[in-house]
């Protein structure tokens, strides 16, 4: 556990720590009076599908009303292609001394692989005071052009802490997984109840509820049937008709008297629900049977089977 | 049980009994295909016609000829072809040069039980003359309409297989067929019953087993099945669930159906209902009855969108989705 999260925090560090910035850069200074110009460059040399920064910085020293400059306008270049540029002033306080940065910033896309020049900047200044003139210049910088190169893979952060939490998550779950194995099980005390328990339970139930309405009842007692096929034959459930129900009963092995009374039982169930037949006491008696002597079948340890005729015992009459 | 129905049961004993004599005859020229004759009865009884969809040597021509010739009424089966034409179907008017007046020469769908062999190989002029035939029950040629005889069955065939150069039946028409039956291959004993009965030097053949006048009577009969509310309530659901399945807890078939079974699928589902019941001698439809045959009503009607062809899921996949959704009385 100890080893994975290690691993993990090298994983976050080293993302954390690559980055694709680069660092080189020339600069000249020349200062006359109180004014100075600095030139920059973020790359002496460049892959093709990079982009090249070069900046003039000039800071005049005092009174900037004392001093008439003008742009220094786009520089002149070689093997480069202008992408745009920039102009920043600011004015700050150093050592009592106001102090005016002006900045101005040019990016640039490389033409071809090779060698890229950007000739020396001149600035010319006047200073009022005494109406002299004079001049500033950068030096000629010269850059490197090699070859395209493919954009440097960053590892994103979301995912790396999607990883550090499911491992987290997952140690957990494994932790307490352990930690519960060893734990002494508990005595569970399964009750478990046949489907021909809860239907005959159902049956019972069916006809306190519905004493005096036979029609009511035996609806009832055709869905009973349906849902004890569905859980006790499945495979006979799905099929369409009655008669196929029942073929299928006696392909399982279910004796002809059972399928003899399960027959008028469903018989029966037909003729109340869809035949407009208006139900008795004897219709729901003969449902009854029907769903018994196959519950009582299904009840009886199979090598018994052959004398259920003999052994099913007549439901109880409805009343 | 109630009187009428009990009447009703008294009626249908007496009336089916050709079906289990129509039934016998068949089964001494066709082996198994008890879903394809189980069909062609419901066709007959319900009155309506029936496309039969299979590969080729099923025994789908010699069961609609079998069907003709146990009910002893006339027969023509009609090879759809690219050049077939109107005229070669219903009929026309041919120039009498003696006395230079224009009879009538009617063609091959002035006859009981037709069969339309490949229907989709004819154009769509071909199969438009036929389906209004169907629909109308009468032809007209020249000025003069004629009433096709009863009973008039269209049983046409489609061959799943081969659809270059075919003319798909355009839904507006396939819904006049009161059902589409899927015809599938005999299995191994049944096949090899086949070999046997048909290797012999005399070909067998049905006998008649009932008269046109017959099934006339035995119609009448379907047509006075009971039907329970809660039936026709079943029926309804079936067909609205193909309509707006989100309303009956299938929301996934919503982006599915693209059109919804027709009214007529509603009708047929009842009377086919009736003549199935019928079949099994009963005076009333119970709802298995309805489940036993609305796969075959409900396939053609129901147009799936194409996100469902992308998917690979055909109509009857929607059709058995619906049926096993919709609660059953």
């Amino acid at each position: 556990m100890v080893a994975i999260l290690l691993a993990t925090f090298v994983i976050v560090c080293s993302a954390f720590a690559q980055t694709d910035s680069i660092s080189d850069s020339s600069s000249s200074v020349t200062e006359w009076g109180n004014v100075e110009i600095e030139s920059e460059i973020s790359a002496d040399s460049l892959p093709q599908n990079d982009t090249l920064e070069f900046t003039i910085r000039v800071k005049i020293y005092g009174n900037p009303d004392d001093y008439a400059m003008a742009d220094p306008g786009n520089p002149t270049v070689s093997n480069l292609k202008l992408r745009g540029a920039s102009q920043a002033n600011r004015t700050e306080g150093v050592n009592n001394e106001i102090v005016l940065f002006k900045e101005y910033r040019y990016s640039y896309t490389p033409m071809s692989i090779g060698m890229a020049y950007i000739n020396p900047v001149r600035m010319q200044y006047v200073y009022v005071p005494n109406g002299t003139s004079h001049d500033l210049a950068t030096n000629r910088l010269e850059i490197k052009i090699t070859e395209s190169v493919l954009p440097p893979k960053r590892i994103k952060i979301v995912p790396i802490i999607a990883l550090v939490a499911a491992i987290l998550i997952g140690g957990g779950i494994i932790v307490w997984l352990v930690l519960r194995s060893r734990k002494k099980p508990e005595i569970v005390e399964d009750v478990f109840i046949t489907p021909e328990q809860k239907t005959r339970d159902s049956l019972r139930d069916l006809r306190k509820s519905f004493a005096g309405e036979p029609e009511r009842l035996i609806n009832e007692q055709a869905k009973l049937i349906k849902e004890y096929f569905d859980e006790r034959y499945r495979e006979c459930a799905e099929t369409v008709s009655d008669e196929e129900l029942l073929e299928c009963l006696e392909r399982k092995g279910v004796p002809g008297t059972v399928l003899t009374n399960l027959s008028n039982a469903l018989l029966v169930c037909n003729q109340v629900r869809f035949a407009g037949h208006s139900a008795s006491r004897a219709d729901a008696e003969t449902v009854e049977l029907g769903l018994e002597s196959l519950l009582s079948y299904n009840e009886k340890p199979k090598e018994d089977t052959d004398d259920i005729d003999k052994t099913d015992e007549e439901p109880e009459k409805i009343t | 049980m109630n009187e009428e129905i009990q009447k009703l049961n008294e009626r249908i004993e007496a009336e089916s009994q050709f079906v289990d004599d129509i039934q016998r005859e068949f089964s001494k020229v066709i082996v198994g295909q008890k879903y394809l004759i189980e069909r062609l009865l419901l066709g007959l009884l319900a009155d309506g016609h029936i496309l039969l969809e299979g590969v080729p040597g099923l025994a789908k021509t010699l069961a609609v000829s079998t069907l003709a010739d146990t009910i002893d009424a006339g027969f023509q089966r009609i090879q759809f072809t690219p050049d077939l034409l109107p005229a070669d179907l219903i009929g026309t008017l041919v120039f009498n040069q003696a006395d230079g007046s224009f009879c009538t020469k009617k063609g091959p769908i002035f006859s009981n039980i037709i069969l339309a062999d490949e229907i989709n190989r004819a154009p769509a002029k071909v199969q438009s003359a036929l389906l209004e035939a169907m629909q109308e029950r009468q032809v007209t040629i020249g000025e003069e309409t004629f009433k096709l005889p009863a009973p008039f069955m269209v049983l046409a065939t489609q061959n799943p297989i081969e659809q270059q150069g075919t003319y798909p039946l355009p839904e507006a028409q396939i819904d006049r067929f009161m059902m589409k039956a899927i015809v599938d291959y005999p299995n191994k004993d049944e096949e090899r019953e086949i070999i046997r009965l048909h290797g012999k030097i005399q070909e067998p053949k049905a006998d008649r087993a009932a008269a046109p006048e017959q099934i006339i009577k035995a119609r009448n009969v379907v047509r006075d099945i009971y039907i329970d509310e809660k039936i026709e309530t079943y029926i309804l659901d079936l067909v609205f669930a193909t309509r707006n399945p989100a309303h009956y807890g299938l929301d996934e078939l919503t982006e599915l159906i693209q059109y919804g079974a027709s009214p007529r699928a509603s009708l047929y589902l009842r009377i086919c209902g009736q003549a199935h019941a019928f079949l099994n001698r009963r005076g009333y439809v119970t709802p298995e009855d309805i489940r036993s045959i609305a796969m075959d009503v409900l396939r053609h009607r129901v147009i799936v969108t194409y996100e469902a062809e992308a998917e690979e899921i055909t109509s009857e996949d929607v059709v058995r989705k619906v049926l096993g959704a919709v609660q059953v009385p």
